[in-house]
């Protein structure tokens, strides 16, 4: 028998050793708050941080962060993030792949600041195109992280404690799945503020349970990015953010494709 | 007979009490489209070259089947405007293939041994059987599918997702839900959640790939005795415990990821849990484990389908 204890097991387990009930249901309506909670946190800290947000929010958003200090401390977490991404050296990656990702996507252009009006302006058409897009810019972080992503190499380390790549390559796929993140966190909030338009387009039954889901989501890219916090260049919680908001992505897609059924 | 079979006959279903029974013959290889809008869908096999109509619906909605060419289609619909809430019971050629779109239908599918496709809202998914690809997705519902083979895709956003006694390769992915897979015989399978917990319980094909992976929740395997396969683990807040002796080499400060040969390490396997336990266990220990409790392995049971969603028409 090996064992290795991590700390905390929050599942709980019977005397089977089966994986029992561990007290979801009970913590339902609070750990549904809580997701909520921290998934719209973890998008005004970002939008904070991107100066996205008007004066007045600005001013409430700085009034919780002296308030509360989970707030702050996610703050500085995603700022830590943030300032990691900006100060690594600007070395010529051995392989760009942005000019062939902005050729095809018109992204590689640094868009315009968008403004609330031109989110909520969204049409289907735009935001099936919006999730064209997303696709590309998924794959392309994927492709960033290719080395990390492959099956079974996710950043694990071997047991012969032979790293896979050089410092260099590594901090480069840092850099430009940073980069690309803060691309896809843009495109992934205007997605977001067009399906809250079709809300009256979907069954308010689907709308909120796929808001639900939405905010479970958003936990993990929360906590993963606050675990990124206290390792910044971990190559396995890198290559895990990124395939986490392709989750996202792939649930706003499906979500955006109910606004068609009739209800 | 078989020229009249093959021009376009667009049926509005005679209505006796908003109940239609219709068979009509189909083409060897034709495949079946079936678009409900709310309702039930229930499909079974038989050996005939016919399918058999039967669905209840309101006085003022009908069924349209076309069964003219190589896709047979089936579609509930409004005269009204309004969608059509129907409930269908279909014995279909045991080979063909089936196509079921409905937001809002509870799907049933038994005994076929052609592809299977299901897409659902609100909706829960059962299948048993299917061949080639299966795809089955609901957002809300829960979904089961046992004794498939194939390309296997198995798709909710919001319910739990259960597996057994499948081949082929194999694709899961839930988010808000656990993953249960038994009885499987597959060389590639993937299984993802975000909160949730998933079982796999299966054989480990020579140079298969296995991946297990949730966010918040314990993965647990259960694997042949004496497996060969290289396992990579990450655990970032939680417990690994294996029934197997491993060395593991402990690389990092923070978490636990780490790799480890079983036998000649042909397979391999990938099991990670953000915030959760990983559990790996032989078949030996984990049946002992059983008897003890005197535990039956759990097998699904077929439901008598009820609409859930008649009421919409009513």
């Amino acid at each position: 028998m090996s064992e290795i204890d991590n700390g905390k097991d929050q599942h709980q387990r019977n005397d089977r050793g089966d994986v029992g009930a561990h007290g979801k249901a009970a913590d339902a309506a609070h750990s549904q708050a809580r997701h909520a909670l921290d998934g719209a946190q973890s998008e005004r800290l970002s939008a904070y941080l991107d100066g996205e947000l008007t004066a007045p929010q600005r001013e409430q958003l700085e009034r919780e962060i002296a308030a509360d200090p989970r707030v702050a401390q996610l703050l500085a977490g995603l700022r830590a993030v943030r300032n990691q991404a900006l100060s690594l050296a600007d070395r010529p990656p051995q392989q760009d792949l942005w000019p062939a990702i902005a050729a095809r996507t018109a992204m590689g252009r640094r868009r315009p600041h968008p403004g609330a009006g031109r989110r909520y302006a969204l049409s289907l058409p735009q935001l099936a195109a919006a999730a064209v897009v997303l696709i590309v810019l998924s794959s392309a972080l994927t492709a960033v992280l290719s080395g990390a992503l492959r099956f079974g190499q996710r950043g694990t380390q071997p047991a012969t404690g032979q790293a896979t790549s050089g410092e260099n390559a590594l901090a480069w796929r840092v850099r430009q799945a940073s980069f690309a993140q803060r691309e896809y966190d843009k495109a992934i909030r205007d997605l977001e503020h067009a399906l809250a338009q079709q809300k009256g387009r979907i069954d308010s039954t689907t709308y909120n349970v796929i808001v639900k889901n939405l905010a479970i989501v958003d936990l993990a890219v929360t906590q993963t990015r606050a675990a990124l916090v206290q390792d910044p260049q971990d190559e396995y919680l890198n290559a895990y953010l990124a395939s986490t908001m392709q989750r996202k992505l792939k649930l706003l897609r499906q979500a955006s494709a109910l606004a068609d059924v009739p209800i | 007979m078989m020229s009249n079979v093959l021009t376009t006959v667009a049926l509005a279903a005679a209505l006796v009490n908003g109940q239609t029974d219709r068979t009509v013959p189909v083409q060897k290889g034709a495949r079946l489209e079936i678009q409900n809008y709310g309702g039930s869908v229930t499909v079974k096999a038989w050996d005939k070259d016919e399918i058999h109509v039967l669905a209840d619906h309101g006085s003022n909605d009908e069924v349209q089947i076309d069964a003219s060419g190589k896709v047979v289609t089936i579609e509930g619909q409004s005269r009204h405007g309004r969608p059509a809430i129907t409930d269908f019971e279909l014995t279909v050629p045991r080979w063909i293939s089936v196509t079921v779109d409905g937001p809002y239908t509870d799907v049933n599918i038994d005994g076929l041994e052609g592809e299977v496709v299901v897409q659902t809202v609100e909706g829960e998914v059962q299948v048993r059987g299917g061949r080639g690809v299966v795809a089955l997705k609901s957002v809300e519902g829960e979904v089961m599918l046992q004794g498939a083979q194939g390309r296997l895709e198995v798709n909710s956003v919001d319910g739990s997702v259960k597996v057994v006694d499948c081949s082929g390769s194999l694709a899961v992915e839930a988010i808000d839900g656990d993953i249960t897979l038994q009885k499987i015989q597959a060389n590639e399978v993937e299984a993802n959640t975000v909160d949730g917990d998933i079982v796999y319980e299966g054989t480990v094909a020579e140079r298969g790939r296995y991946q297990f992976g949730t966010h918040d929740g314990a993965v647990v395997v259960v694997l042949p005795d004496n497996p060969n396969v290289s396992v990579s683990v990450a655990v970032l807040d939680g417990k690994f415990d294996c029934d197997f002796p491993v060395s593991i080499k402990e690389e990092r400060k923070k978490g636990k990821r780490f790799r480890f040969v079983l036998g000649s390490g042909e397979a391999q396997m990938e099991l990670e849990t953000f915030s959760g336990s990983v559990w790996l266990k032989s078949q030996s220990s984990a049946k002992a484990q059983a008897q003890d409790q005197g535990e039956q392995p759990e097998q699904p049971e077929p439901q008598k389908h009820k609409s859930k969603h008649k009421e919409r028409d009513e």
